[in-house]
């Protein structure tokens, strides 16, 4: 199967990563392996680290299946390949300030340090890296420059096979992502000392460049201002329009109008930089699997797409707000993860043990408590707090009621058939696996068995309760 | 033993522990105390049949209607106990009107010495043992039925 190396640069990359990792873990289909990698200087940030987190917990599940003709079961089904722990490290960012990193007071001439200090100011100079950029994609650019000859690079490019392709995640108003995107683009085409450098630089690439969707507080002590993020976006726009014509293939962009929301908190980086998700990270994952799911002319003339809605900014999202392409994209996935993630909060280990479908496929509470479980845990734990902050966030994405008394009440704006007679809620759930589990021709390994029994009865219950 | 003895040599077995009136038993087996012969019809293969139907009916709503999946056990014992007590209630009351009506031979009723034998009480203890046979033909067809069965395969056990 071909590959789809992306890269998510800066914290935007990380967070949209992480949007992709749960579209993925739901089901959401994709035609290729593939291969996250994400680029940051700041290696304790908080949407990095939690975003790592959640691919390696995603590659544990991912690990214990197999999917063969025979499996029906889409959670997990794309294979998300570890390379580097995900990550391309940027080397000598750590403790230390830009003007240090670029040795200008250790043996550089007299001239060559007038022109730095005119085109970067005393503050860029004095910039501590290890939190980023923060905003300034005239050091990033700089900086980055070095991860192309990093040995994690050249061993991207070595497993790099003809058919393979490649999506830069970014955003456009910030420091890293708006210096990387570029830098990796030119990398990918123009360099000749790559190790399979003739398929890299015909192969097909897309991108995806988020613009401002959100601001943040106005701080003195830092140095990110949300006031010059549409200066910045139009500077490197006016950049991307001259210098990368005919690079890619396919161009995404998305947006919000960040101006009526709320604002962020203030942090440069580290480990507290973990912003609330934001429907717009997940338009942006759409945007991969858009690429993905399509095929494009290796040299073709460059597509460019944009995603639209029709919203108030006041208004909360939900899927009957999408148009049908994107409600058939996410709703059903999005909608049967969350039931299984509901059943796993709603019903307890004792009860789970004494069901039939537990005891006829080795799911006892070896099995509950095993790794391939917690990891499994762990994943529907964070989706469920990945939704929780897309609704708290503005724009608000709220698809599911948060405490619904019933179990396939969860979905806003669709009622739940009803039946009279018959069972109901958590017990319904549990007789539809057992009806699954009755349907097995082959016993399964308990892993597989526990996924194919979840999908099949969350899909079944989807189309008998929700009619989708 | 042929078929038609089935439900009475099993009663008969179980009343070894002497619950229930041999004169009673006579009358079930079918004694006719008008003729000194078992020309009546056999009362046991009666209450048999019902409580095989009965328990039939119970445990197919059990394993393949009801199909409980929260507390299995629990349902499957008060099922259990629920066609004991319909089928000591059928002996019970069905025996006792028989007994009312005089349709019981009255050499049967009373012993030699003008003892009433035949009585409610004893009639109640025939109901216990009817109930005891009607457990174990459902605990019997449990054991076919859930082998078949989407949510109860493991229950009783």
């Amino acid at each position: 199967m071909s590959k789809l190396y992306v890269f998510g640069i800066g914290g935007t990359g990380a967070r949209v990563l992480r949007s992709l990792t749960h579209l993925l873990a739901c089901g959401v289909a994709c035609r290729d392996t593939v291969v996250p990698v994400l680029i940051d200087p700041d290696v304790s940030n908080g949407d990095l680290s939690r975003t790592v987190t959640l691919m390696q917990h995603y590659a544990s599940v991912r690990g214990s299946l197999s999917f063969g003709n025979d499996t029906s079961s889409r959670f997990f089904a794309t294979e998300l390949m570890e390379i580097g722990h995900f990550r391309l490290p940027v080397q000598d960012t750590q403790d230390l300030v830009f003007k240090d990193f670029m040795a200008v007071d250790q043996g550089m001439s007299r001239p060559s340090q007038a022109l730095l200090h005119m085109l970067f100011s005393e503050r860029n100079m004095q910039a501590d890296m290890s939190v980023g950029f923060k905003g300034n994609p005239n050091m990033g650019i700089i900086v980055l420059n070095q991860f192309a000859t990093t040995p994690e690079f050249i061993d991207l490019a070595n497993i790099f096979q003809q058919d393979d392709r490649v999506f830069i995640v970014s955003s456009i108003f910030g420091g890293t992502g708006a210096s990387g995107f570029p830098l990796l683009l030119n990398t990918l085409r123009d360099n000749h000392t790559l190790p399979n450098f003739g398929l890299l630089n015909e192969a097909v690439v897309g991108a995806v460049s988020v613009l401002p969707y959100f601001k943040v507080k106005a701080t003195e002590s830092s140095s990110i201002e949300s006031d010059a993020f549409i200066a910045k976006t139009r500077s490197a726009l006016a950049y991307y329009d001259k210098n990368l014509q005919g690079k890619l293939q396919a161009m995404y962009y998305i947006g919000d109008n960040a101006t009526a929301h709320r604002s962020y908190p203030n942090i440069e980086g580290g480990r507290e930089q973990r912003n609330n998700a934001h429907l717009v990270e997940l338009l942006a994952a759409l945007a991969v699997l858009d690429f993905a799911n399509h095929d494009f002319q290796p040299h073709g003339k460059t597509v460019y797409k944009e995603f639209g809605m029709e919203v108030d900014k006041e208004q909360t999202v939900i899927f009957g707000n999408f148009a049908a392409t994107t409600r058939n994209i996410l709703r059903r996935p999005l909608t049967q993860a969350m039931l299984m993630a509901n059943y796993m909060d709603n019903v307890g280990l004792d009860l789970r043990l004494a069901q039939q479908w537990s005891r006829d496929n080795g799911l006892g509470a070896t099995f509950f408590a095993g790794d391939f479980f917690g990891h499994l845990q762990a994943c529907l734990k964070d989706y469920v707090a990945w939704l929780h902050e897309m609704e708290d966030n503005q724009l608000s994405f709220a698809p599911f009621e948060r405490n619904a008394q019933d179990a396939f009440a969860i979905v806003r704006g669709v009622t739940p058939a009803r039946s009279f007679l018959g069972k109901k809620n958590y017990q319904l759930f549990d007789a539809t696996l057992d009806d699954v589990s009755r349907s097995f021709k082959k016993r399964p390994s308990p892993e597989r068995a526990f996924m194919e029994l979840f999908s099949a009865a969350t899909a079944k219950l989807v189309a008998q309760k929700l009619k989708y | 033993m042929n078929l038609s003895e089935i439900a009475g040599t099993v009663c008969d077995f179980i009343n070894r522990l002497g619950l229930y009136s041999q004169p009673l038993s006579l009358y079930l087996w079918g004694y006719d105390c008008s003729t000194g012969e078992y020309s009546l019809p056999i009362l046991y293969n009666l209450y048999g049949f019902i409580a095989l139907v009965v328990a039939l009916v119970l445990a197919a709503i059990y394993y393949y209607a009801w199909k409980p999946v929260r507390r299995q056990r629990m349902w499957w014992f008060v099922l259990l106990g629920a066609n004991g007590l319909v089928q000591w209630c059928v002996a019970y009351f069905c025996l006792t009107a028989r007994l009312d009506a005089g349709r019981i031979g009255e050499c049967l009723v009373f012993n030699d010495s003008g003892t009433q034998v035949i009585d409610r009480a004893d009639i109640a203890m025939f109901g216990v043992v009817n109930a005891v046979v009607a457990m174990l033909l459902f605990f019997v067809l449990s054991l076919v039925f859930k082998s078949f069965s989407s949510t109860c395969r493991h229950y009783p056990f």
